[in-house]
């Protein structure tokens, strides 16, 4: 379903609306306004609540290749699940080299790389088979080098492996509120 | 953004008050008072620096070299004295040396926080930046220091903020405490760069969001930023905010400065001048839609500016080891032109910095300007530039600055000409660079009201934001009223979904995004003025069409 296109009455609609009103709906100013054709969606913030395109993200540059796979989300502990990695490179390279790492050690055979020449935009498949004995969170870590007339760019992409039923857990004990205010309190080295 | 502490604003009046001759007394930093004019001091001063760990490149591998780290001053950050209660007793900001100067009551108890912030000082410029944790609620980062009695006489109390780096174990064993202020180092350079151009500068506040959880995946949901699944460094112009990773051995950006200030010069276009760039990934050797180029192309020569050095580096990978470097000053750059934006980085860099002594046929001999950063920013904030009816571009650019500065013009034609651009005027009138697809010229086709015109899209450099992917159709002179817009597919691709995006000033006014196969319709009141049409096909169709505007 083209998504985007049902949604934009209500985009442009919230856009004047927001205009009128003045004030901002959010601490993150998530405004809504008339926005442009959609890029896709690892570069845009979307509102999941309720589907509204909030804005574009300007990135970085890096090696001229798109990233994809097919892992489903979720492996059971001891399972082994082959996932295939894609890499989509923009234009012909002298080399596309790819390096695929876990520090979790959750590569059967452990790392991959792959060396050659990226021919148009033919995509380069990857089968990496993944296991692990542990309930948990893990990361293959894709590092891309792409070369070109004699340079090098390069990208890298992460892809989440969840073991079990682990949780995304990225919260702090640092978090402390302080007048008013939230604030993550690291420790200076200190000289008197 | 950071909820503002009320103390720091009437602090920062006290010191307008003080520079004007007027106030005294109470808390100052750079007052240097410390005691009342009875024989027992009743205040004490508590000062010190602020430094922070610095990581370099190895300038082989371009990865992190944790061996060569420096300490650095933290420039320009919010520096407070807290005491037993969490109450603020007084607060300052950092000289350029990193070196801050409190007053507190004799026999207090306190420590010293070095907030992630940096605050403009009183005066006629002004900037406000936060370093907040994405995957923490946006809580602002903080440095805090062991608490104290303050005594009755001055003390020194120098707060350092270490990497976290264990050399040992080559992996990160204790809080980054140094990243926030690194990032901050970045951006205070780039600011000080352009108040030292225009003292009058007044830079809205930004919000910097990093975390060590910040990696390399995600959907773009709101959700997935919040649990630090950013995909990459960016600068998301709906929110004024700007993402940065710190993934280890995935991909860290809080020490490389080129990164920080590329997309702080994101914000930079997008807040004090203008941006029509439809954002997405990119590189410097693609061929672009023209709005993205000139934007990352800005920003990759930007970063080369501000940093005195003209080498992109960008560090990732296991253990932070490996890198890849931009050189900004080159301009053998891959598929040049007005949709490149290594093309664009060149051009930009070359106007910038001095004239190189270079051999007969190199292509830096086209480089004959040396202007420095001030005309750029110039034009950048010109109304001309900001307020044109044409979507942002290096024509755009690049017309502007030959009309500003006609004494460059010839020298502009040729620097424009090493990189295969032709810059006649705006709409690139003459422009013959086609990027290896014919149907890409005219960059903008003229439209009047009872005409129709035929066009192509191609998705040949890609299908999202790529020469090709867009029509730019001018829409001149028109008075206020009731217009109709139609496209049809002619040829090409069987099942194509062309959709309409009406622009004033980079400004979308109106569109047509029905799923109607094979055409697209348009009907409304436009107000009087210039426009451009802007064409995309839904399903990225190789196709041909016919437009028509009554």
């Amino acid at each position: 379903m083209n998504t985007s296109k049902l949604l934009l009455p209500l985009v442009l609609t919230l856009g004047v609306g927001l205009i009128g009103c003045g004030s901002e709906s959010s601490d993150d100013r998530l405004t809504a306004s008339v926005s442009a054709p959609e890029v896709d969606s690892h570069t845009e913030t979307v509102d999941e609540q309720s589907g509204l395109r909030l804005g574009r993200h300007y990135l970085k540059p890096g090696a001229a290749v798109l990233f994809d796979h097919d892992y489903d989300g979720k492996t059971d502990v001891s399972e082994q699940e082959l996932v295939n990695v894609q890499i989509l490179p923009s234009f012909n390279m002298e080399t596309l080299r790819v390096r695929i790492t876990s520090v979790d050690g959750i590569m059967v055979g452990g790392d991959i790389s792959f060396q050659g020449p990226a021919i148009g935009q033919q995509p380069v498949n990857i089968p990496v088979l993944i296991q692990s004995g542990s309930e948990g969170r893990y990361y293959l870590n894709v590092m891309v080098d792409s070369m070109v007339k004699g340079d090098k760019q390069s990208r890298s992409f992460a892809l989440p492996i969840v073991v079990g039923d682990a949780p995304i857990s990225t919260k702090s004990s640092q978090i402390v509120e302080s007048n008013g205010e939230l604030i993550r309190v690291m420790p200076a080295t200190e000289n008197p | 953004m950071i909820k503002r502490n009320s103390k720091l604003f009437a602090l920062v009046a006290a010191f307008a008050l003080t520079a004007c001759g007027g106030g005294g007394g109470g808390g100052g930093g750079d007052t240097g008072s410390s005691s009342t004019s009875s024989d027992a001091p009743s205040f004490v001063d508590v000062s010190g620096s602020v430094t922070f760990d610095s990581v370099p490149h190895n300038p082989l591998t371009l990865g992190l070299d944790f061996e060569s780290t420096t300490i650095e001053p933290a420039r320009g950050v919010v520096v407070q004295a807290i005491d037993v209660n969490g109450a603020v007793i007084d607060e300052t900001v950092t000289n350029g040396n990193g070196d801050y100067l409190l007053t507190v009551g004799v026999d207090t108890q306190v420590f010293i926080r070095a907030r992630a912030e940096l605050l403009s000082p009183a005066g006629s410029s002004s900037w406000e930046v936060a370093i907040t944790d994405n995957t923490n609620s946006n809580a602002l980062y903080v440095l805090d220091g062991q608490a104290f009695n303050s005594g009755d006489a001055d003390v020194t109390r120098n707060l350092h903020a270490a990497s976290g780096w264990d050399l040992s174990q080559m992996d990160y064993l204790d809080p980054r405490a140094a990243a926030p202020f690194a990032i901050l180092d970045a951006i205070y350079e780039a600011i000080q760069a352009f108040v030292a151009i225009d003292s009058t500068i007044q830079l809205p506040a930004l919000e910097v969001r990093w975390s060590e959880n910040n990696v390399p995946t995600g959907n773009g949901s709101a959700t997935d930023l919040a649990n630090g699944m950013i995909s990459t460094s960016f600068y998301s112009p709906a929110q004024q905010v700007i993402y940065i990773l710190g993934g280890a051995d995935q991909d860290t950006d809080e020490y490389d400065s080129h990164v920080i200030v590329h997309e702080w010069g994101h914000y930079f276009e997008d807040i004090m001048s203008r941006s029509d760039s439809l954002g997405g990934s990119h590189s410097i050797n693609d061929r672009l839609d023209m709005r993205l180029a000139f934007s990352e192309g800005f920003g990759n020569a930007l970063s080369g500016i501000i940093l005195n050095d003209s080498r992109y580096i960008d560090s990732l990978g296991v253990r932070q080891l490996f890198g890849f470097q931009i050189d900004v000053e080159r301009n053998d750059n891959v598929n040049i032109g007005w949709f490149n934006e290594g093309t664009v980085q060149s051009i930009i860099y070359d106007i910038f910095d001095g004239i190189t002594v270079v051999p007969v046929g190199d292509p830096e001999a086209s480089d004959e300007i040396s202007a420095g950063l001030a005309p750029i920013y110039e034009i950048l904030r010109s109304d001309e530039y900001v307020n044109s009816p044409l979507l942002t571009s290096l024509h755009l650019f690049l017309a502007e600055y030959k009309a500003v500065f006609p004494g460059d013009a010839d020298a502009i034609d040729r620097l424009a000409a090493g990189q295969d651009v032709t810059v006649n005027d705006a709409i690139a009138t003459g422009e013959t660079n086609d990027g290896g697809n014919p149907v890409t010229l005219p960059v903008y086709m003229m439209l009047s009201q009872g005409q129709t015109a035929d066009f192509c899209l191609i998705n040949d450099f890609g299908p999202q934001n790529r020469l090709g992917n867009f029509r730019y159709i001018l829409l001149e002179g028109l008075t206020a009223g009731n217009y109709t817009i139609r496209v049809d597919r002619i040829s090409g691709d069987p099942v194509t979904d062309p959709d309409l995006f009406i622009l004033q000033s980079g400004n979308f006014v109106a569109a047509a995004q029905t799923g109607a196969a094979n055409t697209e319709f348009w009907s409304g009141q436009l107000p009087s003025g210039n426009f451009v049409l802007n064409v995309f096909d839904f399903n990225r169709a190789d196709a041909c069409y016919r437009v028509s505007f009554n």
